[in-house]
């Protein structure tokens, strides 16, 4: 079956920053498809260049099989799209704004339009610059959903929520795929929302795709091994997928991708450690790892009272540094 | 649906405008001017009501993209299912068919008062000098208008796009206001009607800014 979306070399650069940077993405159909990465990493460039809002500097892409610069209104036609911190006409009331997008789409349904706002406890009187911020993405998320898209491109969409707020909104998200069962591109740097919704994950990292991958595939292949030395401990590991290093007199922490039983072997074999342990992680934790080994283009070593903090922490030291 | 919200969003200016050039329109003292009845007068003034009417469609059309910018929807509006062409195609075309309504109403009202029956240029004024001033006046608008949306796609602020709108649309009339005054040689007679028309200006100029800041306190406290 044919990718809903497919990019062939993307790039966009704004003079020399190289937002994107051959871009090869191929997101499977019916699949919700977590697009992750740190603030500035390149995921609202990359919806926009699919959705033709921006040129891109080279390369191609399609979008449910049309060519996003020459197909552009076909192509908005099955697509709903929630962007960042989405702003819209506060002088509307609710209703007028559902009315006025509604315009737009020869698929529109009324009645699921209706439907969502009773569902989401929106006043359809209710002028839009009066609704929080939290009525404020479930309208945008109305507003997505009633044209009935074959794919729905949510861009940070619960960025400025507070958390019950995103809790909400996630699963107003999860009701709405589960009914419709459609393709879901979604961007986010919260990983544990994504966790709660995603099947499939891509990580961008500085304009560049490092790892596209089932959720539970790169959940089950992403391990921190945890190995305790006779002696000290290596600061350098000879191994295929390995994304970060740490070490600490006779411990050593590997973080590798692959399958856990030949990476234990390799490991014991080749360092023959007094234990060794495979400990699983969560997407947040695989998504720190991952960022913070691809700096260099190899694993990144770390000292491992690093490792002592919360991935979290990490990421902005490394944002800061 | 953007022609609604194009009109939604324009009509409190649109009825502004309308109430000042129509009230201006009425008030003109064109019968004090019965010693000067020849057909330069009438040009004088239709001159100088083509450099208002200029103004119109750059008020209009200051705000036709950059406002879409301001208020931070440019994305969600340009996301929708329609080319970037038809949305500035509309929202030109809307602003057109208003300033045409304005200003072929306010025309009307001027003749009326200039040439209709007991006014002082009743049966004298010639067609072709009307349509050819009123022909005139609505061409220097359609382009002050393309002009000013034209700059209202790349300026900053809306306030840029008015500026640069209004200073062509002063331009376009005044080379021609210039001239007929000099030709005239009579200057002291329509000073009354230039000044209540510079009155105008600066009451709408006034009005526009007022409207600019009120919206951008609005999107502050929002």
């Amino acid at each position: 079956m044919d990718p809903v979306i497919r990019t062939t070399s993307l790039s966009k650069h704004f003079g020399d920053l190289k937002a994107i940077d051959g871009l090869d993405l191929e997101v499977p159909r019916g699949s919700v498809f977590g697009y992750l990465g740190r603030n500035g990493s390149g995921k609202t460039t990359t919806i926009k260049l699919l959705l033709d809002l921006i040129k891109p500097t080279s390369g191609s892409a399609t979008v449910l099989g049309y060519d996003p610069r020459k197909e552009t209104v076909a192509m908005r036609q099955k697509i709903g799209y929630v962007a960042e911190g989405q702003k819209m006409y506060g002088w509307m009331k609710v209703r007028e704004l559902i009315r006025f997008t509604g315009g737009f789409f020869r698929s529109w349904d009324d009645d699921l339009a209706e439907k969502y706002c009773e569902r989401f406890e929106l006043d359809p009187y209710a002028k839009v610059k009066t609704l929080s911020k939290g009525q404020n993405s479930r309208l945008s998320l109305l507003l997505a959903l009633a044209s009935r898209p074959e794919l729905l491109i949510l861009d940070d969409p619960t960025m400025g929520l507070d958390p019950i707020s995103r809790q909400e909104f996630l699963g107003d998200i999860v009701r709405a795929i589960q009914e419709e069962g459609r393709t879901v591109f979604f961007s986010t740097h919260i990983l544990q929302e994504l966790e709660q919704v995603a099947d499939w994950v891509g990580i961008l990292d500085r304009g560049k795709l490092i790892i596209t991958s089932p959720v539970d595939e790169l959940k089950a292949s992403v391990k921190r091994y945890e190995l305790t030395m006779e002696g000290p401990a290596p600061t350098s590991v000879e191994m295929e997928g390995v994304l970060r290093l740490a070490s600490s007199g006779r411990d050593l922490i590997v973080t590798a991708r692959g399958e856990p039983g030949v990476i234990v072997n390799h490991l014991k074999q080749a360092y023959n450690p007094l234990s060794i342990e495979a400990v699983s992680l969560s997407l947040d934790e695989i998504f720190a790892e991952i960022v913070l080994g691809s700096g260099e283009g190899h694993a990144a070593y770390v000292p491992l009272v690093e490792e002592k903090m919360l991935p979290g922490e990490q990421i902005d030291q490394e944002v800061e540094s | 649906m953007i022609f609604w919200k194009e009109w939604r969003s324009l009509r409190l200016r649109f009825a502004v405008l309308a109430a000042f050039y129509g009230i201006t329109a009425l008030l003109l003292p064109i019968g004090s001017y019965r010693e000067y009845i020849i057909f330069d007068v009438l040009y004088l003034y239709l001159i100088m009501w083509g450099a208002g009417l200029l103004f119109i469609p750059a008020i209009l059309g200051m705000d036709a993209y950059v406002g879409e910018r301001d208020q931070e929807t440019e994305d969600f509006l340009l996301s929708k299912p329609m080319s970037v062409i038809k949305f500035l195609a509309a929202k030109i075309g809307l602003r057109f068919a208003l300033t045409l309504l304005l200003t072929g109403t306010i025309i009307a009202i001027t003749l009326i008062r200039v040439s209709g029956p007991g006014a002082p240029l009743y049966l004298s004024t010639p067609p072709y000098l009307i349509w050819y001033v009123t022909l005139s006046i609505i061409v220097g608008q359609l382009v002050v208008l393309m002009v000013t949306v034209a700059i209202s796609v790349r300026a900053p602020f809306q306030s840029t796009a008015l500026i640069i709108g209004a200073s062509l649309g002063a331009v376009v009339a005044g080379l021609p206001l210039l001239d007929s005054t000099w030709q005239l040689s009579m200057l002291q007679a329509p000073w009354g009607s230039f000044w209540l028309l510079m009155v105008l200006l600066v009451l709408t100029s006034a009005l526009a800014s007022t409207l600019l800041v009120t919206r951008e306190a609005g999107r502050s406290v929002t």
